[in-house]
């Protein structure tokens, strides 16, 4: 592990990586603050440039984008009862209430400790565990791994949203897209409309900057007005009184380690993890009527518990190569277009890149908690900027980061297609998370079934007789009928509202 | 409570469409195979297959539920992907910087909040913003001002 350590440093620790490092938790930090803009969206807008940069590089700044996101989105909340990125949704509850009675100050600070608190605690876990998940997933063969990505694919469309089918049928449709291309074993063209472009694919970039950028955009034009705050935070408000200190290292505690367990499970991320964190800490209170009007309990333990989620789903992404979340099917892709495998091989084959990354992580969180705690003038003040100087911005950004892969204006026209599908979908209220992890995750479904299929001679059995893919398989359908028990009981008349989320 | 004209039946029909297409197109032009020796043509039909199946689902739930109308932004999807039709079409014969201008002032004609000046002025931002930030320091191919003729 030391020499790991070591490894790790000597990588992350670089004048290159350590700007990038910089750079990627700055941008990620102030995208986070925007409400509306979140880390999906930012690491699609800046995917393309990544090409330009060698795989550490652009790994190491997308990473900090992501998890510095979930440290800058809590300011929104907070000040302006709007969440900067989905995960900071349940910090608006407890967050607005402490700023209208003045408090804003302490607020930021303490989810700004409780978010590094959180973070280093899922670093850990993931310095722990990956090594070990990486052994057992060495007699991984085709069969268990297609077991496993059906389990995450099925996770991450029942539990995460409220419409179970239509998030299936997106998944499925994403794997339909993904079938677009050039067939791998026999070369063979499939729906590409002779199209040339077409012959490798549809591009990542395209699909997600129009089904997330681009839609987006489109939705927002008439609705967003940017935000007036009334109400200045002075560096002096900041720190907080040791009451609110005693009742916070707890639930900063709790939050980690549900964090931890939320963001290392297939299909839950970072939102599940804070509002698990919220519904116990007011479950667990002594003084639950303070929760909704200021409890710092209830800011602090989800903020903990989504910095430690986004840790930890690196963690099947690097052992197993099995995105945890949308966010993570893109860092996915950008891992695979720079011709890295993510697998148990990778912590094998390039020990440099994975714990380049992992001490990457280290010092993003560093960088963040510096960062942080001076420059929330700064935050509150982008937070004025009007939405109709930012749009162009944003679609200009978009065109030319997308032309900028290939060169090609066809790819323009496909963004431009995908967004009109994106919008289309957004009126009809289909999520469109699970069509971009379908999409990520298809061919691959595709290659390890057709392998497990040529071993066991055409046979399905082949995904039962083995002790762990029947597992796997059996979780997903627990999980598919669970599903559909609780659809049926509440079309069945409880009034009960269903929580809605996104992760 | 069968509602003809409903969001949820709209979805469930563009699903078991794309489904169809698929399953029909996969197993007319491809090679399908058995399962022990699949074909290219397996895989996207037993997909499009689960799609029709889905959709289907999703059809006989909307039969139940309670409708909301469609309220679409049309102007706004029309401006959006027009302008980036523009830059697409501009970026090649004109460069980077014309087709920035372009992008930008076609969306000010229809947004009531961006006005002709304000957009000059971003698209003049934006551009000279693109071209340090692509072609100085990332390196991108790209004529910054190009003319045709």
């Amino acid at each position: 592990m030391i020499e790991n350590i070591q490894l790790g440093l000597s990588v992350a620790l670089s004048v290159n990586n350590l700007a990038y490092c910089f750079l990627g938790v700055f941008l990620g930090t102030l995208i986070g603050v925007i409400p509306g803009v979140g880390a999906l969206a930012t690491i699609t807008l800046l995917f393309p440039i990544t090409y330009h940069l060698d795989p550490t590089s652009a790994l190491i700044m997308m990473a900090g984008i992501f998890y510095g996101s979930t440290y800058g989105g809590s300011t929104a909340s907070i000040l302006l009862n709007l969440p900067g990125t989905p995960t900071n949704a349940v910090t608006c509850v407890d967050g607005y209430p402490m700023a209208k009675q003045g408090r804003a100050g302490v607020a930021l600070f303490m989810t700004t400790i409780a978010s590094f608190i959180g973070g280093s605690f899922g670093i850990f876990v993931l310095m722990a565990f990956s090594p070990l998940i990486v052994q057992a997933a060495l007699s991984f063969g085709s069969q268990e791994y297609f077991s496993l990505m059906v389990l995450g694919l099925i996770a991450a469309s029942v539990i995460s949203g409220s419409a179970p089918l239509k998030a299936l049928s997106m998944v499925v449709l994403g794997i339909v897209l993904g079938v677009v291309g050039t067939d791998i074993y026999t070369g063979t063209p499939r729906f590409t409309f002779r199209f040339l472009e077409l012959m490798d694919g549809i591009s990542l970039v395209a699909l997600s900057m129009g089904l997330f950028g681009v839609a987006e955009v489109i939705a927002s034009i008439r609705r967003v007005r940017s935000a007036k705050i009334d109400r200045s935070v002075s560096l002096r408000s900041m720190l907080p009184e040791r009451i609110e200190l005693r009742r916070s290292w707890l639930p900063m505690l709790r939050g980690s380690v549900i964090g931890s367990f939320f963001g290392a499970l297939p299909g839950t991320g970072g939102t599940i993890a804070a509002f698990m964190s919220y519904a116990t800490e007011k479950r667990i209170s002594k003084e639950p009527w303070r929760f909704g009007n200021g409890a710092i309990e209830g800011v602090v333990g989800p903020e903990s518990a989504n910095n430690a989620a986004d840790q930890t789903s690196f963690i099947p992404t690097l052992t197993l190569g099995v995105p945890g979340s949308v966010t993570m099917a893109l860092i996915l892709g950008i891992f695979m277009i720079h011709g890295v495998t993510p697998g148990p091989r990778m912590m094998l084959d390039s020990p440099d890149l994975f714990w380049g990354l992992v001490m990457s992580f280290w010092i993003g969180n560093l960088l963040l908690l510096v960062l942080n705690i001076p420059l929330i003038g700064i935050w509150v003040r982008i937070l004025m900027i009007p939405y109709h100087l930012l749009y162009p911005a944003i679609l200009v950004f978009v065109c030319i980061g997308v032309y900028s892969v290939n060169n090609s204006t066809f790819d323009i026209i496909l963004v431009v297609i995908f967004g009109i599908l994106g919008y289309g979908m957004a009126i009809l209220s289909y999520p469109a998370a699970p069509l971009l992890l379908g999409f990520v995750l298809g061919p691959m479904m595709e290659e390890h079934f057709r392998r497990s299929m040529i071993i066991s001679r055409g046979s399905f059995s082949t995904f039962i007789e083995r002790p762990l893919s029947l597992t796997l398989l059996v979780i997903s359908a627990a999980l598919l009928a669970w599903t559909a028990w609780s659809a049926y009981r509440s079309a069945r008349g409880s009034a009960v509202p269903s929580e809605k989320s996104s992760g | 409570m069968l509602k003809t004209n409903n969001r949820e039946t709209v979805g469930a029909l563009f699903l078991i469409a794309v489904g169809s297409y698929v399953v029909i197109n996969a197993t007319t032009t491809l090679p399908v195979g058995t399962l022990s020796r699949m074909g290219p043509g397996l895989f996207p039909t037993m997909m499009g297959s689960i799609l029709i199946f889905l959709g289907l689902s999703i059809l006989l739930v909307s039969f139940f539920k309670t409708q909301e109308f469609i309220k679409i932004n049309v102007s706004s999807l029309l401006v959006v992907c027009f302008s980036m039709i523009v830059f697409a079409t501009m970026i090649l014969p004109f460069g980077l910087a014309p087709a920035i201008v372009a992008l930008v002032l076609t969306l000010s004609l229809a947004d009531r909040n961006l006005s002709i000046y304000t957009a000059l002025r971003l698209s003049i931002v934006l551009a000279l913003g693109a071209a340090l930030l692509f072609s100085y320091i990332l390196g991108l191919q790209i004529k910054i001002i190009n003319w045709p003729w």
